[in-house]
């Protein structure tokens, strides 16, 4: 049995050269000794891709992208579906999820100062990920065609249409027409179910070749010595994110099964109707800071150009922070700002959501 | 130190002021409210009070709905101005039904259905919203059949008993459907209750509608098609709660499932670094090695060996301790193989123990002192981690160590990179002299024809090496043979003793000098010592001959 077995293995190696590549890529790869479990977040974040990959996919057995259809299929996938309802929450929670971990993920290379040279392109790709992933969230938002789905795109698009020059044209291309309708829902359904989902994995796989080419930073602070150090990515490490990975799927599931409409207001149960305009429409919590300084900026406009030199300067980061320190404990200036920005978009989105 | 807590103390307040900032009521400015509230006149200024404790107050409906006007203007004659602002004022008796009726479409559609609505286009004053829904001016507040339909109310035109009869049969179905909606209310939030919110809306709104034609037959045909309605709801709603049980006891177990799981990776992580490496060294180093100890490794209690013996006499904790049947129970199985081996190994039967290697205290009786010290050889800081092997076997193997530090492996390890260290030929603890086939598998793990594989001729060359050696101990032991027969026979073996020995002495030296791993002078040296035990035998030989 083991002979053939590896007979089979040597036959699939000759081809593909698979046993070098798992012992070049998995076996022998090490990772600086002072990597810790907050490292494991990029682990948890592709692990929540997946899981949206597999959930969106199935989701598409059922759900039809037509206006006069979307509301009546998710009624289905929710009720008559065997366990449809448990997929689609599953797709709503995971994206939230996403969000929440591609933040943390971020706060963690922030916090470390590792996006520092030589790693600038993995903030790069990083912030690239986060724009498509919230691109995602938005053209999904769509797709159900229930009141707060249509009525949230239609704030959002309005939030598009200031930008100066571009906006408009944007909107317009995206929606299809001036107002949001059946053909704004085609076209998030082909930016949500084609181009969005290849565009991530292809920035995921440049993020994860470029981590692998210059290797994981270590903690900022560290002996050399214990920057010399290296330990096993396999089976170690990749243990610890599984565990990691394990206890935010543990929690993930208590918010599934026991907050399953933490993300799902009584609009989203009800069909789109774009005459009657529910009391207060709101974006999701993860644009509620940018909402919230376009309400408390007099100017729409200025407004939107706060935003775009903040989105500017978050992907120029690397390039703006030229200091060869790496410890934030021994730049107070750095450490200010980073707990500002932190606390000040905190405020701003409890500010969103409870105005 | 003090900017960090000066921050850590601002975080809290800046949320506070936050969720303060957000939860401070807020009132759209409103130049209607905002006038007649300050107005010393009760008679315009109550209807804000009463207005604030209104249902449209709650649904954020303000003067303008109903009475036109602009309450964003300021100036009060422009705000309040009819062909500017659109104000209409107080509607007459006979306009209020279209007044509200403007937002609450079909409830107009019924009343206008009704036989006041005849009466009403006829001139008479007759009852119209306010009448019932404006008892308490603009406090409109939700209220039952039973506080509307008074028999004072109602009595002044009507029949008593008639409106009584109106009023029990509104009441009863009101009841129901509020029984109906608390019932659907367990499990709102909790599960999609879209489609039962729906049909008891459409049910309210029905019946709502009906109520309003004062219809007292065509109320009870509705009611009774209401009240099957609702038996369906019931039913799908207890279907719901089912269901929603359902889903809480399948998340506790998913959810205990994610949280065992992620104790035991933990769990297995650790006890994986426990096991000094034992798996990731597997993998990456020696494979062969792990292949052949596990073949000979036995599972049972081991009998006692000379060399643990002779430890455990000498009052060797390790020794005494790990032997216990007790201690062997307990210990992993990895332990007690580890155990066996190297009982029955060199260093077993060398007596040289556990504590040579891996530190601790041996003649500690108490566990943790004897384990003082000691870490796990994933640990890079111990002296069985593979980087450090060569230090630690050096200590006692000086000779190999020296030449082992003029290797390309040694030089390649010390740079942070997999090579080679003593346990991928020797095994993990050295515990037997392996052949010189298994040797060379060992070599294979790098040396090989795969993409990433260095110097796939090495292999032969160390195979050829080796079975020289094999050569050379033949040899010396022809060699060896022959000076005895000429010895025996009386004859003078000086000169061959003497060659002899210089062989057998290069050949124990070589052994270390393998380690240098330099192929082509290791071969030399064979030659040499061949060249060496030839010329003794032959010396031996021409004397046995010339005799």
């Amino acid at each position: 049995m083991a002979s053939r077995r590896s007979r089979a293995l040597d036959w699939l190696d000759e081809r593909t050269g698979v046993r070098g590549l798992v012992r070049k890529q998995l076996l022998e790869y090490l990772i600086p000794a002072t990597t810790n479990r907050w490292y494991s977040l990029g682990f948890v974040l592709l692990v929540f891709v997946a899981i949206q990959l597999v959930s969106g996919f199935l989701l598409l057995f059922y759900y039809v992208p037509d206006a006069s259809l979307a509301f009546d299929s998710i009624e289905r996938i929710m009720h008559e579906i065997p366990y449809g309802w448990l997929i689609r929450l599953i797709h709503v929670h995971g994206a939230n999820a996403m969000v929440i971990v591609l933040l943390l993920h971020m706060l963690v290379v922030v916090a470390t100062n590792a996006y520092k040279r030589p790693r600038e392109l993995h903030w790069l790709t990083g912030c690239l990920l986060l724009f498509t992933t919230l691109g995602l969230c938005f053209t999904g938002y769509l797709l159900p065609w229930s009141q707060l789905s249509f009525w949230a795109t239609t704030v959002g698009m309005r939030i598009v249409q200031s930008v100066p020059y571009v906006g408009p044209t944007i909107m317009e291309y995206f929606q299809g027409g001036t107002v949001v309708g059946p053909t704004t829902l085609g076209r998030a359904f082909a930016f949500h179910a084609s181009l969005l989902p290849l565009l991530l994995l292809v920035l995921i796989a440049v993020h994860i070749y470029l981590v692998r080419h210059t290797g994981i930073s270590s903690l900022p602070g560290a002996s050399p010595d214990a920057v010399a150090r290296k330990r096993r990515f396999f089976p170690g490490f990749l243990l610890e994110d599984a565990a990691v990975a394990l206890g935010f799927l543990a929690a993930f599931s208590g918010v599934l099964f026991f907050l399953p409409h933490l993300y799902l207001p009584p609009e989203a149960f009800e069909k789109a109707d774009p005459f009657t305009t529910p009391l207060h429409v709101k974006p999701e919590w993860y644009f509620l800071a940018q909402y919230q300084v376009l309400r408390l900026v007099p100017s729409k406009t200025l407004g939107i150009l706060l935003q775009l030199v903040a989105f500017a300067a978050l992907l120029l980061l690397p390039f703006l922070d030229r200091s060869e320190c790496r410890d934030p404990r021994k730049r107070p200036i750095f450490l200010v700002g980073f707990v500002i920005v932190v606390l000040g978009s905190v405020a701003l989105t409890l500010l969103g959501a409870l105005a | 130190m003090m900017r960090v807590r000066a921050l850590a103390g601002a975080v809290p307040a800046l949320l506070l002021a936050t969720a303060t900032v957000a939860e401070a009521p807020q009132e759209a400015p409103n130049t209607c409210i905002g006038c007649h509230v300050e107005e010393e006149d009760e008679e315009l200024s109550a209807p804000v009070a009463e207005w604030r404790r209104s249902v449209h107050a709650r649904a954020e409906v303000t003067c303008d709905a109903c009475h036109g006007g602009d309450p964003l203007e300021e100036d009060e004659e422009l705000s309040m101005s009819e062909d500017d602002a659109g104000y209409v004022g107080a509607p007459s008796w006979s306009e209020v039904p279209a007044f509200c009726g403007a937002c609450h479409e079909e409830i107009l559609e019924g009343y206008s259905e009704s036989v006041m609505a005849e009466h009403l286009e006829e001139g008479e004053r007759v009852a119209v919203c306010t009448t019932c829904h404006m008892s308490e001016g603009h406090a409109i507040v939700s209220q039952t059949p039973r506080e509307i339909l008074t028999e004072e109310r109602c009595g002044e035109c009507h029949d008593a008993d008639r409106a009584i009869a109106l009023r029990d049969v509104l009441e009863k179905t009101s009841a129901r459907i509020a029984t109906v909606d608390q019932q659907v209310e367990r499990v709102r939030g909790r599960i999609d209750t879209g489609r039962l919110d729906r049909e008891l809306r459409e049910i309210r709104k029905r019946h709502l509608v009906i109520a309003h034609t004062y219809d007292l037959d065509r109320i009870s045909e509705v009611a009774q098609v209401c009240d099957e309605r609702l038996q369906a709801v019931t039913s799908q709603a207890d279907e719901l709660i089912q269901e929603v049980r359902f889903r809480r006891n399948l998340g506790g177990g998913v959810v205990a499932f994610f949280i065992i799981a992620s104790f035991g990776a933990l769990r297995l992580e650790r006890d994986l670094r426990r096991r000094a490496g034992r798996l990731a060294l597997l993998f990456a180093l020696a494979c062969a090695v792990a292949q052949s100890s596990r073949a000979e490794a036995p599972v049972a209690k081991p009998a006692a060996h000379p060399g643990e013996a002779a430890a455990s006499e000498a009052g060797n904790q390790c020794v005494s301790c790990h032997r216990r049947k007790e201690t062997l129970r307990v210990l992993p199985g990895w332990q007690r193989d580890h155990f066996v081996l190297w009982s029955r190994g060199e260093h077993g039967l060398a007596d040289v123990t556990c504590d040579a290697c891996h530190g601790g205290q041996s003649d500690a009786p108490e566990k943790a002192a004897s384990h003082a010290g000691i870490r796990p050889a994933s640990d890079p800081e111990s002296p069985v981690y593979f980087k450090n092997l060569p230090r630690t076997c050096g200590s006692c193997h000086e000779d190999v160590q020296k030449a082992f530090v003029h290797s390309r492996h040694y030089k390649e390890l010390v740079k942070d990179r997999l090579a080679p260290s003593c346990n991928t030929c020797h095994g993990f603890l050295m515990e037997i002299a392996r052949p010189s086939h298994l040797l060379v598998d060992s070599c294979e793990l790098c040396h090989n024809r795969e993409p990433d594989g260095v110097k796939p001729e090495i292999v032969d060359e160390a195979r050829r090496a080796l079975d020289h050696v094999a050569r050379a101990r033949r040899s010396i032991e022809d060699a060896r043979h022959t000076v005895e027969i000429a010895r025996d026979l009386g004859l003078e073996t000086g000169r061959a003793a003497k060659r002899l020995r210089k062989a057998e002495q290069l050949l124990d030296e070589t052994g270390a000098r393998w380690h240098s791993f330099h192929l082509g002078a290791f071969e030399s040296d064979l030659a040499e010592i061949q060249a060496m035990a030839e010329q003794s035998k032959n010396a031996a030989m021409d004397a046995i001959l010339t005799r």
